[in-house]
C-alpha cells in the first residue's frame, strides 16, 4: 500500500510515524509488511556514511579525544540537536545535576543509532518490579516475560551477537539463542575477565548489534574501532538499515519534515499531524494510526508544543506526566595504567562488561552499576597525556606507546529512579530555527544514585589494585550517557502515567509513544534493545488496532 | 591495508642521510639566530621535525602542509620556529636541542611543532587546522598492534590474534621526566 500524496504536499497513510530512528523504523517496516501504507516524517536530513566518516577524520584532535560525537553529523538548521563544541544552547539545563544531563542525539534519517556503540542489553526480570522487590522506583505494567518474545524479535531484527553460554548471559532467561554467538574477545577483554572474575565482578560479553560474519545486508565487523561515532563500513546495526528495508517495502520517508502540531477529534482520536518542510511550508498528514518515536526529549517536546483546545496541557498529558520522570544512566569514568599491557582498542568499541553489581538486595538502598571495559583505542588520550609531560623524541614515542597499551578506561553506569521533578518543559524565551520552543530541563539526582557512586568507587579501587594500577583516577562529576528514558512514562493508572503496556496513550486511542520515554525503570544497561522491543510490541498493537478501523 | 603499506614504505626510507646538508648550511649562513622572518625552508623544517619527534623518516609532504599551517595559524610560533631551525641544525639529539631551545625561550614553540606532528592538528582552541588524520605520528607509535580508528588491521575478527610484544617498559608511579637523554631502543613500531 502506498501513501497518498496530494498536489499541495499533504499526505494520507494508514500509519503516520514521526521519527525515523530504530523504534519508528522497526514499526514502519512491520506495518508495511502487513500491507499498510506508512509515512515516516523525519525532522533531520538524510546522511551519507562516507561523508560522515570524512567529517570525523577532519575534526580536530581536541574534539576527537573529547568524544565529540555530534559535530560530524550535518544538521538541518530547522531541526537542531545539541552541540557542545562549541555549545549551541539548544537545551537549557538547570537543577543541581543539570550538568550531568548533556545528551547527544542525532536528528537525521536513521536517528541516534548512527553513533551508538550497538550494545544490546536486556533488562533483568527484576528490573520490571523495582517497587515490588526493592521498595523503590516504579513497577512496569508488563513483566519481563511479556516483553521477552519482543526482545528476541528485536535481537533478530538488529542481528545481535551475544553469548550463547548461559553462564555468560545477563539475564539468562531467554526463549531463543542469540542470532549470532558472542563477538570473540581480544586479549584485553580476556585478560581483564581472568583477573576480575575470581573476585565476583563477573565480566561477560556485551551483546552487540554487529557480527563477525555477514548478516543480511551488512558486512562482517572488521574491528575498525570507530563504532562511536560512525562505523565506516556499515557492519554495525544502525536504524538506516531498517529504514532502507522499510522503504523497500513501500514506506515513504520524508526527511527535513518537522512535525509541530497535532489535530484531535471530539473523541480525542488523533486525525492529523502538521509538519514544516525544508522551505518552511506547512503540510498536513492524515492517518488512522499515529506513532511518535522521536526520543525521550523530542517526543515530550512535540506533545507539549502541540497542545490544542481539547488538550490544553499538551497531547497525551491529562496526567501532567509528559516530560516528567526523565532519566539517563548517570555515568562516570575510571582510568588507570595497568601493570601489564592490555592493548585495548583492538576490535569493536565495547565487547566486555562487569555486571557483578547489576543486581542485589542493596538495590533497596542504592543504585546498581555496570562497568564497561571501553575498547576504544587509548592512543588519543595517551598522546594528550604524554605531550603534557613535555616529552620529546624517542621518550615521547615510547611514552605514548606505554600509555596506549597499558591504558584502561572503565565507563560506569548508575541507575536513577524516576522522579516527577526531573522534567522537560518548553522554553518561553529560546526557539529553534523554525521559531518552535526549545527544551528546558531540570535535573536533580537523589542520594540513591550518590550512594551507588560511592559503592562503585570502592569496587573500582579494588579493581585498580588487582591491576597494580598507576595513575588511578575516578571522575567525580557525573556525565550523560545519551540513554534518555521515562518522559512519557508507562503505567496502569491514567492518572500518573502517559501510556499503557503497549505504549498506547491513555488519552488518545490511536496514538502510541514507543521508545525510551515509556520506560519506568532504567536498569543500568543501555536502553536501545528495550526501546526496540517496546517498539515491536507497539507495532503488534498498532497492527491489531488497524484491523478494527 | 593501504595504511599498513604506507608504514612499511616509511620504514624503508632512510633517515638523516637524506637531508640536503649543503643547502641547509647555505641557508643557515643567511639567517641569524634572531631572525624575524617566518621564511623557514621546508628541508630545514624536516630536519628539525625529525629531531623533535624521534621519527627519522617524517613524511616530507606532510611537513610542507604542517609548516604552512603553522605559518598561517600561529604567527608567533612561526617566527619562533624560524629561530628554532638553526638550533636544530647544531643539536646532536632532541635533548640537547630542547635544552638550547628553552634557554632561548623557544621551548613552547618546539613543543607546538611536536604536538602538531603527533596529533595532526595545528593550533588549539577555536583556531585549529587539521593537516593529518591517519598520518598523525601518534598512530605510528602503536601501528604494529592498532590501526588508526576507522581503519583496520585485517578482516573479520583479526583482533583475536595475540597482540605484539610491548617493546617498552611498564608504567612506573610518577610521570616520566622530559629533557633527559633517553636510552636508545629499537624502533617499537
Amino acid at each position: 500500500m502506498s501513501v497518498r500524496r496530494f498536489n499541495n504536499g499533504d499526505a494520507d497513510a494508514d500509519l503516520v510515524v514521526v521519527g525515523s530512528g530504530v523504534v519508528g523504523a522497526l514499526i514502519a517496516e512491520q506495518l508495511a509488511g502487513a500491507q499498510r501504507s506508512v509515512l515516516i516524517l523525519e525532522a533531520g536530513p538524510r546522511l551519507d556514511r562516507a561523508q560522515v566518516v570524512e567529517n570525523w577524520r577532519n575534526l580536530n584532535f581536541q574534539q576527537r579525544v573529547s568524544s565529540d560525537y555530534q559535530s560530524l553529523y550535518p544538521q538541518s538548521p530547522l531541526a537542531t540537536a545539541p552541540l557542545e563544541f562549541p555549545p549551541n544552547g539548544y537545551v537549557l539545563l538547570t537543577g543541581k545535576d543539570g550538568d550531568s544531563f548533556h545528551q547527544g542525539y542525532i536528528r537525521a534519517v536513521g536517528g541516534t543509532t548512527w553513533h551508538w556503540a550497538a550494545s544490546c542489553w536486556r533488562h533483568l526480570p527484576v528490573d520490571f518490579r523495582m517497587r515490588a522487590n526493592y521498595g523503590v522506583g516504579r513497577d512496569w505494567p508488563i513483566s519481563y516475560s511479556d516483553l521477552e518474545p519482543y526482545y528476541c524479535r528485536a535481537e533478530e531484527a538488529m542481528g545481535v551477537s551475544g553469548p550463547n553460554d548461559p553462564a555468560m548471559q545477563s539475564p539468562a532467561e531467554r526463549s531463543r539463542p542469540y542470532p549470532n554467538d558472542m563477538i570473540p574477545w581480544a586479549h584485553g577483554d580476556t585478560r581483564v575477565a581472568q583477573i576480575v572474575n575470581p573476585h565476583g565482578y563477573r565480566s561477560v560479553p556485551i551483546p552487540q548489534g554487529r557480527a563477525v560474519r555477514p548478516w543480511k545486508n551488512r558486512p562482517a565487523c572488521c574491528g575498525n574501532n570507530n563504532c562511536q561515532p560512525i562505523c565506516p563500513i556499515g557492519a554495525m546495526y544502525n536504524a538506516i538499515h531498517t529504514v532502507q528495508a522499510a522503504e523497500a517495502k513501500g514506506v515513504t520517508v520524508l526527511a527535513e519534515s518537522v512535525v509541530y502540531a497535532i489535530d484531535t477529534d471530539t473523541n480525542n482520536r488523533v486525525t492529523a499531524v502538521h509538519w514544516y518542510d525544508r522551505n518552511r511550508q506547512s503540510h498536513r498528514a492524515t492517518g488512522r494510526a499515529f506513532v511518535i518515536a522521536c526520543n525521550a526529549l523530542e517526543t515530550p517536546r512535540l506533545l507539549l508544543m502541540a497542545a490544542n483546545a481539547q488538550n490544553p496541557r499538551g497531547i497525551a498529558n491529562r496526567s501532567d506526566q509528559v516530560g516528567r520522570n526523565l532519566m539517563d544512566h548517570s555515568g562516570f569514568h575510571c582510568t588507570f595504567l595497568a601493570s601489564e599491557p592490555l592493548w585495548l582498542g583492538r576490535g569493536p568499541a565495547q565487547s566486555s562488561c562487569l555486571v557483578g553489581a547489576r543486581d542485589g538486595a542493596f538495590r533497596s538502598e542504592y543504585s546498581a552499576n555496570k562497568i564497561i571495559l571501553n575498547n576504544i583505542s587509548r592512543v588519543g588520550p595517551a598522546t594528550q597525556q604524554a605531550l603534557k609531560l613535555g616529552l620529546t623524541g624517542t621518550a615521547l614515542r615510547e611514552e605514548i606507546r606505554r600509555r596506549t597499551i597499558h591504558g584502561v578506561d572503565l565507563s560506569i553506569s548508575l541507575e536513577p529512579l524516576p522522579a516527577p521533578q526531573n522534567r522537560l518543559t518548553l522554553s518561553k524565551t529560546r526557539h529553534d530555527g523554525l521559531g518552535l520552543p526549545s527544551p528546558d530541563i531540570n535535573y536533580e539526582l537523589d542520594d540513591y544514585v550518590h550512594r551507588g557512586y560511592d559503592a562503585a568507587a570502592q569496587q573500582l579501587r579494588h579493581i585498580g589494585d588487582l591491576f597494580n594500577a598507576v595513575e588511578f583516577e575516578v571522575t567525580t562529576s557525573l556525565n550523560a550517557n545519551n540513554h534518555m528514558m521515562g518522559s512519557t512514562i508507562m503505567g496502569f493508572d491514567p492518572k500518573d502515567s502517559v501510556v499503557d503496556g503497549d505504549c498506547r496513550t491513555h488519552d488518545h486511542p490511536n496514538l502510541w509513544l514507543p521508545g525510551g520515554g515509556p520506560m519506568p525503570s532504567a536498569s543500568v544497561v543501555n536502553s536501545t534493545l528495550t526501546m526496540a522491543a517496546l517498539g515491536l510490541r507497539c507495532a503488534d498493537s498498532v497492527q491489531r488496532a488497524l484491523e478494527h478501523v | 591495508m593501504a595504511y599498513r603499506n604506507s608504514v612499511t614504505l616509511h620504514r624503508r626510507r632512510d633517515v638523516l642521510a637524506l637531508v640536503p646538508t649543503a643547502a641547509l648550511c647555505f641557508w643557515l649562513r643567511q639567517t641569524s639566530l634572531a631572525a624575524d622572518t617566518v621564511a623557514t625552508p621546508p628541508d630545514a623544517f624536516v630536519l628539525l621535525s625529525k629531531l623533535l619527534t624521534g621519527f627519522p623518516d617524517v613524511n616530507p609532504e606532510l611537513a610542507i602542509r604542517l609548516r604552512e599551517a603553522l605559518l598561517n595559524m600561529v604567527p608567533a610560533t612561526a617566527q619562533a620556529v624560524a629561530r628554532l631551525v638553526p638550533i636544530g641544525l647544531r643539536a646532536s639529539d632532541d635533548s640537547t636541542l630542547m635544552i638550547t631551545a628553552r634557554d632561548a625561550g623557544l621551548g613552547e614553540a618546539a613543543l607546538a611543532v611536536i604536538a602538531a606532528w603527533y596529533t595532526g592538528t595545528v593550533g588549539s582552541g577555536a583556531h585549529t587546522e587539521v593537516v593529518a588524520y591517519a598520518d598523525a605520528l601518534m598512530y605510528r607509535t602503536v601501528a604494529d598492534g592498532l590501526a588508526p580508528p576507522t581503519y583496520a588491521l585485517g578482516g573479520a575478527a583479526w583482533w583475536v590474534a595475540a597482540p605484539p610484544p610491548a617493546g617498552v617498559s611498564p608504567p612506573m608511579a610518577g610521570p616520566a621526566q622530559p629533557a633527559r637523554r633517553p636510552a636508545r631502543r629499537g624502533n617499537p613500531t
